[in-house]
């Protein structure tokens, strides 16, 4: 159902551009502007609905995990939340 | 951000205690930031145990906390001394944390020997290798200019053999952006599967890189996403650093609540230099000089202590610019949720300040990596209801 959910608000969106792409004010929308990070919360909330209940479950342990360090709610450590990155830096 | 100025604050934060076994090094890249590369003087054991008890004394460090060993050729200093070092290191951890290490070198010094340490220990190894022979062999050299690429490629075809797990690290500069297909072809066809990309950045004495030429974000940006489509497309599939990170920030149950990432937040990454030197914030920083800085170390092994280092006049200039820098960033930058606040290393070197916002390095290993990513998943979505195969995404799992 969620992965379904997604697909709608997907193609929800994708009607969107199409809509958007026949408009005679395309030209004021810069390519700036198209780059896909002004997208990222809803290509985000999609790539997370997508992925499935036991990821969510994941989600929920890690969120537990992080709420052990208080004094950092701050501090994100992708490397942790998906451990095969361990050692990864960019140094 | 009074608040962090508490020794206890900074209690499980440190990620990385990045360990310099020699500055020296073997050979001699043309990007190189490191100095003192001549230098053959080697840590002692007892500096290896002050800046694990330093450590753990003050409880910094995270859970999935790690020991890499880098900063020059870690492999120049012989397996017989990291046995003493890492035990050394072991005996000062709580009890019941096994201390996991991992280290990166140019390959050059891969034998049997080392291959015995790696599988006895299970270090984590990461090799530094560009390419192909055409793009490696033009910045990474030896000292008397020759190519590295032969060599490098006999130690990885004794790790492969001998069945020691690694990754690779390649720098990635102008050639390589117009070589996408030759670079994926490369690590394909010798079974390299997990692949990491640094930019030739702009660091410490480095003032030039070949990637300031005008349309290099546009090309690293095409080159970054046919690397995503021929590692998807590989068998095995290639990991890619820079896009399972993406991925798993993401996933990540704290995404767009974050403020800082490990480079510059204090003791996040933690560095220790060959004398004992302790370093924190971007580990580029570590042995470079400065006016006002001067040369970044925030205390001294043994003997240094969090409330000491806070009070110290080196962290006190250096952490209120860094967080004015990241505080601009989280005003002005639309990329701030996946990259959080930049590296202060990169901010000094090509902008002058740490309060400062967009570099080179942003541009390409964050803006134009996001907007890859973020391209081949819109574009990937509306496919999954055809083939909602698990792991369509390519997700790494643990």
């Amino acid at each position: 159902m969620r992965r379904r959910k997604s697909l709608v608000a997907l193609a929800g969106l994708n009607a969107l551009a199409a809509a958007l792409n026949t408009l005679p004010v395309q030209a004021a929308v810069s390519p700036e502007q198209e780059s896909p990070i002004h997208r990222l919360h809803e290509i985000r909330r999609a790539y997370v609905d997508a992925l499935g209940q036991e990821k969510q479950d994941d989600r929920t342990k890690v969120a537990q995990y992080w709420g052990n360090f208080p004094n950092f709610p701050n501090f994100p450590n992708w490397a942790n939340w998906n451990n095969w990155l361990n050692g990864w830096r960019n140094f | 951000m009074a608040e962090f100025l508490n020794p206890a604050s900074f209690r499980g934060v440190t990620q990385l205690l990045i360990m310099q076994p020699t500055a020296f090094c073997n050979i001699d890249c043309e990007y190189c930031y490191l100095p003192n590369r001549g230098d053959r003087t080697a840590m002692t054991v007892e500096t290896a145990r002050d800046a694990a008890r330093f450590i753990f004394d003050a409880g910094l460090n995270a859970p999935g906390f790690t020991v890499v060993w880098h900063a020059g050729e870690p492999l120049v200093v012989r397996p017989r001394w990291y046995r003493l070092a890492l035990a050394a290191m072991q005996e000062v951890a709580p009890q019941g944390l096994t201390l996991p290490h991992a280290i990166q070198t140019n390959g050059m010094l891969i034998d049997e020997e080392w291959c015995d340490f790696f599988l006895e220990t299970g270090m984590r190894v990461g090799v530094s290798l560009d390419g192909p022979a055409r793009l490696h062999d033009a910045r990474r050299k030896t000292r008397s200019g020759q190519g590295t690429h032969g060599r490098v490629m006999r130690g990885i075809e004794q790790l492969q053999r001998r069945g020691v797990a690694f990754h690779i690290i390649a720098v990635v500069g102008r050639p390589t952006l117009a070589a996408a297909d030759e670079f994926m072809d490369f690590f394909q066809s010798h079974g390299i599967s997990n692949i990491g990309l640094n930019i030739e950045e702009i660091e410490g004495p480095i003032h030039t890189s070949t990637l300031q030429a005008d349309g290099s974000q546009q090309g690293f940006r095409a080159f970054f996403a046919r690397v995503i489509e021929r590692a998807s497309q590989a068998v095995p599939v290639i990991r890619l650093r820079e896009r399972e990170d993406l991925l798993a920030c993401l996933e990540s149950p704290g995404f767009g609540k974050f403020g800082y990432n490990s480079q510059n937040v204090p003791f996040g990454i933690v560095t220790v230099s060959v004398g004992g030197g302790l370093f924190t914030f971007s580990p580029e920083l570590a042995g470079t000089r400065h006016d006002r800085f001067g040369d970044f170390s925030i205390g001294q092994l043994p003997g240094a202590s969090v409330d000491r280092i806070l009070a110290s006049p080196t962290f006190q200039a250096l952490w209120p610019e860094i967080e004015a820098g990241v505080k601009r960033c989280r005003e002005s930058c639309p990329y701030f949720d996946v990259c959080l606040g930049g590296a202060p290393s990169n901010k000094l070197a090509e902008n002058g300040s740490f309060d400062s916002t967009e570099t080179m390095h942003c541009r390409l290993s964050h803006q134009a990596v996001a907007d890859a990513v973020l391209a081949d998943l819109e574009g990937r979505m509306p496919r999954l209801e055809q083939a909602p195969a698990a792991g369509a995404y390519g997700t790494a799992g643990p």
